[in-house]
């Protein structure tokens, strides 16, 4: 059987047609492939859905007659690692973002703690692909101040452009970071509020703060705050490479909402515990100032 | 029905089933990305299942101010007393 010179020709053009139309299609869902920074330590796979959350030191006021009304911490600034985008994952580094908590404190409501979250601390935006963004922190590789703009959204996170100026953090430097259940002195038109504040020890910096409003049924402040590094990706860096400078997380303190109280440090923990995620990420508890005060999480190399 | 037509009517059929697959593929990136956006990046939720490390100890800071390299903390705290929470 012979096809007529016309059949062939338009067979001809009907496969060059698909060809661009499979190329653009293959472009399109693939997306673009847009050079990651990588770090071989993490060769993983970024195209993960869950993420890896790790609360490492905690103190726990749910059954006490108080609640926490206060917490702080310092962190040194390291360079956090990015995950390793491997293969054709669509897009595979939309959830690189890792996280140090100077502090965190949240509210249990009928046995969850969803939404209510504040927290403060630095961040690293590698989150790439379409429509992707780190609520304001730009995706250059430095690490910047990062907070939860609301107390019920269940964390989303931000960039801290009220510290100052929204300027990239100095690697090295030591950081505090500290969350304030206020009721007054908060905004115009806030009746109370959380002032949340972060400095530069290093640089002696005195607080820059912001407020937001304070809208928990808790009537003074969470149940339970904690001091740690979070991922949002298994294939994320937590904390610092093993090999790296840990960011050495002391002072990690709180107060209650009980008359008079002082501020207290976290001391003589006996260990420190990853909530989830695999194998190689750890943590450990080393005393700098006072006995086993001193927390660092940290990703082994794989 | 002649090659040709025969040919024209099967093109057509197929370039309908790939603008469908295309749609579909671009209906599923722009959820996910939707998705993802909307929710910013949530962080904090790791505290579930209540596995709290609670057993240090809590050195109190001297009165007034935070503890810090310039303001130690002196002695060991008492546990909070148990009890249900009460307004301050």
């Amino acid at each position: 059987m012979i096809d007529s010179p016309m059949s062939m020709a338009l067979r001809s053009r009907a496969m060059r047609i698909w060809s661009v139309v499979l190329l653009v299609t293959a472009t399109t869902v693939l997306g673009p492939f847009v050079p990651v920074a990588t770090a071989t330590a993490f060769a993983y796979n970024c195209d993960g859905t869950s993420r890896a959350s790790h609360h490492i030191v905690t103190k726990d006021f749910t059954s006490t007659p108080w609640y926490i009304k206060d917490a702080a911490g310092d962190a040194a600034v390291r360079q956090l690692a990015p995950c390793n985008q491997i293969g054709i994952d669509v897009p595979g580094a939309q959830y690189d973002e890792p996280f140090v908590w100077l502090a965190s404190l949240q509210a249990y409501n009928n046995g969850t703690d969803d939404p209510y979250i504040v927290q403060v601390g630095y961040a690293r935006c590698g989150r790439t692909g379409f429509l992707v963004s780190c609520g304001g922190t730009p995706g250059d590789n430095n690490m910047y101040m990062v907070y939860t703009d609301s107390d019920h959204s269940g964390g989303e996170i931000h960039q801290a452009n009220w510290y100052n100026g929204g300027a990239k953090l100095k690697v090295g430097d030591r950081y505090r970071g500290r969350l304030s259940r206020l009721t007054s002195g908060c905004g115009i038109g806030q009746a109370d509020c959380w002032q949340i504040c972060a400095r530069d020890i290093t640089a002696n910096e005195t607080y820059d703060c912001t407020t937001i409003d304070y809208t928990w049924p808790t009537s003074n402040g969470g149940n339970l705050a904690w001091w740690g590094a979070e991922t949002n990706n298994y294939a994320s860096q937590m904390g610092a490479a093993a090999t790296s400078a840990d960011f050495n997380m002391d002072y990690m303190q709180y107060r209650s909402s009980q008359a008079g109280a002082t501020w207290t440090v976290r001391t003589d923990l006996p260990s420190c515990s990853i909530h989830t995620g695999p194998s190689y990420y750890h943590c450990a508890i080393t005393s700098t100032v006072y006995n086993a005060d001193t927390l660092f999480a940290f990703t082994e190399l794989h | 029905m002649s090659r040709l037509s025969r040919s024209l009517t099967l093109g057509r059929a197929f370039v309908i089933v790939l603008v469908v697959g295309l749609l579909l593929l671009f209906a599923l990136a722009w959820s996910q990305s939707q998705a993802i956006r909307s929710g910013t990046v949530s962080a904090g939720h790791g505290i579930d299942g209540r596995a709290v490390i609670d057993t240090g100890k809590d050195r109190q800071c001297q009165p007034g101010a935070e503890c810090g390299p310039g303001n130690p903390a002196t002695k060991v705290a008492p546990s909070p007393a148990k009890g249900p929470k009460v307004q301050p």
